[in-house]
């Protein structure tokens, strides 16, 4: 669509194949006249060759087509009227053939340049709109002011313009994004326009949006190349820029709003959740010491042991909960390479197990560990806790029935998994068991923050491990919660595993 | 009175329990929407101490059936704190809001201010309120402090007359709005206008309000119990 550096050849080739065909019809015509008038046939002579004259006039225009004309006058003044080898007009039948060519020709060649003329006009307009079109196209795909001008200066160049350069509005100054360089531009000064700077000092233009002046454009033409196309309306081209430019700054706009809205609304179900979770402890132990200590309310002696034992539960409830935001600070902190250590992931199933059995006295966990040691590299604290939570989560869920815990070597991976028999999780919750403060549609909130599996995940994940959960797990029924890591071979564990 | 405690938390229905069994009333627990309607549709309750944040419904959207169906008066119980709850549970129908943690005694207080309303609703219209402090005779537009007759206006008795027959308990903005413009919309800077010239009137320090108080967000509480006299 763009014309380019070859289109400069094929102009010149295309001038000599002009001139080549018009002396070719002029021959042509020339040898017709001739053979006419050899014949007799003076009036067919004239004709054929003032055909001749407006064929050239119609394929190259005014000055060929008054060449021509001469040329024309000439050779049948002195060769084909009578008396020959002579020049001379001397009787009125003679000079009629010589007015005729020079005024046809004249007429011919005005009439065909004017039309060329506009046809070139049409053209060069129709080449403006589709290199305007272009440039809005590529600027329909930018996202940024860099990328902008990365296109301006892609398009531009073929074009004369030899640089482009787009700087933003901030304040008195303006920047240019790309490189964050810095210029003033006086306000008030009166825009430069193409007429009015010169050819190689840069041209400025405002880019003007729905804002009003958003930034400037500055573009360098290139050394004053005649035959170039044209430079193109660099007005249409800064209304464009204008256009691209305030679409990138409202899309900007968009995008950090949305950001900003949706940190909003987690925070929002952060903080609510975080509340109520730690305002029910509260409000019990502020309920229940409110009774004890009131002298209106009078307790029989095992209702008050019943509050004072409610009282410590829940402190608990709280250490247990502040334990677990901790937790998740930690997680947010990451996992320091320092805290690594090479550990046997069934002494730590097994450290777990110990917590999760005083918690749940009536759960039964079935232990079922491999022969050896099965060696990872993680951060123990971490890692036992997860399994903690892991565990804890299997024994409130699984309905009072035994919970197996399975820690097996294998394929370069050390898997440990815990498998339950409660009811299982539903396919909704299932993907999202281990988002943040994430509580099963169906449960209470008294089951728990919503914080153990995303801790666990956490925490494994820090370990360079993965954590994924399946469910219904076995017979229709429970879920199945799987931590992998990375096995460490026996050569790679000298500083021994177990203690 | 018969309670019903409905809460998802355990503890909390464990706590209260005890202490207002050993006040004499007689308690009836539900952990969730559906036990709730249950237990609504089998007894006949009095009040109900409703949690907002119910696994299976929320809270507020009960208490119109509790209102209706079972005639019973409701105290939002609630950890939100949002304004904008407290505001739909009044306008549903709810006769207080308490912010959990919450004292012993507060919740005692406004359990007895149920109580007491419970128990004048039966009888007639009242025509006088009246505390050791304060009386407000409704028929003759009267309102007396410490001995004092106090004038107000038609307006500023109107909305004090609701705060009046609500003493105790929190009265949302719109309830005012309507007893002193006839207007649910009105500029809420008329209704801040009035009651700052009822604390003129009757407060001790109006620059720090004692009788009628404000439930930011939600509407203001006259926190003098005065009782019907015929």
């Amino acid at each position: 669509m763009l014309p380019d550096q070859h289109d400069e050849g094929r102009r010149l080739n295309k001038t000599n194949h002009a001139w080549a065909l018009d002396v070719a019809i002029f021959l042509i015509a020339t040898a017709g006249t001739y053979v006419a008038q050899w014949a007799d046939r003076p009036i067919t002579a004239v004709l054929v060759y003032l055909s001749g004259v407006i064929l050239i006039a119609v394929h190259s225009g005014l000055f060929a087509a008054l060449g021509s004309a001469i040329a024309a006058s000439l050779v049948y003044n002195f060769f084909l009227s009578e008396p020959v080898f002579e020049f001379g007009v001397t009787t009125a039948d003679e000079a009629v053939p010589l007015i005729a060519f020079n005024v046809t020709a004249l007429i011919t060649g005005l009439l065909v340049g004017r039309l060329r003329d506009s046809v070139d006009r049409a053209s060069q307009a129709q080449f403006k709109t589709a290199f305007l079109l272009t440039v809005s196209d590529r600027l329909q795909r930018a996202l940024k002011v860099e990328e902008v001008e990365a296109v301006m200066r892609d398009l531009l160049p073929r074009q004369g313009v030899r640089s482009v350069k787009i700087f933003l509005s901030q304040g008195d100054l303006f920047l240019r994004p790309s490189t964050g360089e810095i210029v003033t531009y006086p306000v008030g000064q009166e825009p430069m326009t193409l007429a009015s700077a010169g050819t190689l000092d840069p041209i400025v233009l405002e880019l003007t949006g729905a804002r009003g002046v958003i930034g400037i454009a500055q573009f360098h033409l290139a050394e004053a190349g005649s035959d170039r196309p044209g430079v193109p309306d660099l007005n249409s081209i800064s209304a464009l820029i204008a256009l691209a430019i305030e679409r990138c700054v409202l899309l900007d706009e968009v995008t950090e709003a949305r950001a900003q809205a949706r940190s909003e609304a987690l925070k929002d179900s952060l903080l609510s959740s975080v509340s109520h979770d730690l305002r029910t402890p509260i409000t019990v132990i502020e309920a229940a010491a409110g009774a004890l200590s009131s002298p209106a309310i009078r307790l029989p002696e095992e209702e008050r042991a019943a509050l004072l034992a409610s009282i410590i539960e829940q402190c608990h409830r709280l250490d247990r909960y502040t334990s677990e935001l901790l937790d998740v600070g930690r997680i947010e902190a990451g996992v320091s390479p320092n805290a690594m250590q090479v550990v046997d992931l069934g002494e730590l199933a097994n450290l777990a197990l110990r917590q999760v059995r005083t918690l749940h006295p009536d759960v039964v966990f079935e232990r079922r560990l491999g022969d050896g040691p099965v060696v990872i590299s993680a951060n123990p604290a971490m890692v036992e806790q997860a399994i903690f939570n892991v565990l804890d989560n299997a024994g409130k869920y699984g309905a009072g029935a035994p919970v197996s815990i399975e820690v097996e070597a294998g394929d370069g991976v050390a898997q440990l998994s815990v498998t339950d028999k409660g009811d299982g999780i539903d396919g909704p919750d299932l993907k999202r068991v281990f988002e943040r403060f994430y509580k099963g549609s169906t449960r209470s909130a008294s089951d728990g923050s919503g914080l153990g599996l995303f801790i666990a995940r956490g925490f494994v994940e820090g370990c360079g491990g993965s954590i994924s959960v399946e469910s219904p797990a076995r017979e229709g029924r429970g879920a199945r919660v799987s931590l992998r890591f990375p096995l460490l071979q026996r050569d790679e564990c000298n500083n021994g595993a177990r203690p | 009175m018969k309670i019903l405690i409905v809460d998802d938390e355990p503890s909390i229905i464990r706590t209260l329990r005890p202490v207002l069994s050993a006040l004499g009333h007689d308690v009836l627990e539900a952990v969730d929407a559906k036990s709730a309607l249950a237990a609504v549709g089998a007894s006949e309750i009095d009040l109900v101490l409703l949690d907002l944040g119910l696994p299976d419904a929320d809270g507020s959207d009960l208490i119109s059936t509790f209102k209706k169906k079972a005639e019973a008066s409701v105290i939002v119980v609630s950890a939100r704190h949002m304004e904008a709850d407290k505001v739909r549970s009044l306008d549903q129908g709810a006769d207080d809001y308490i912010d959990k943690p919450f004292g012993m005694e507060e919740l005692l207080a406004r359990i007895r201010v149920v109580e007491r309303r419970r128990n004048e609703a039966r009888g007639k219209e009242p025509k006088v309120l009246q505390s050791d402090l304060l009386r407000v005779d409704l028929k003759t537009r009267e309102v007396v402090l410490m001995g004092e007759p106090i004038r107000l206006s038609p307006k500023e008795f109107a909305i004090f007359e609701t705060l009046a027959r609500n003493a105790g308990q929190v009265v949302t903005q719109r309830r005012l709005m309507i007893a002193g413009w006839d207007d649910p919309v009105v500029d809420g800077q008329y209704l801040r206008s009035y009651i700052a010239m009822l604390r003129d009137k009757l407060e001790v320090d109006p620059s720090d309000p004692e009788l009628i108080v404000t439930e930011s967000g939600v509407g203001y509480r006259l926190t003098e119990s005065l009782v019907q006299v015929d």
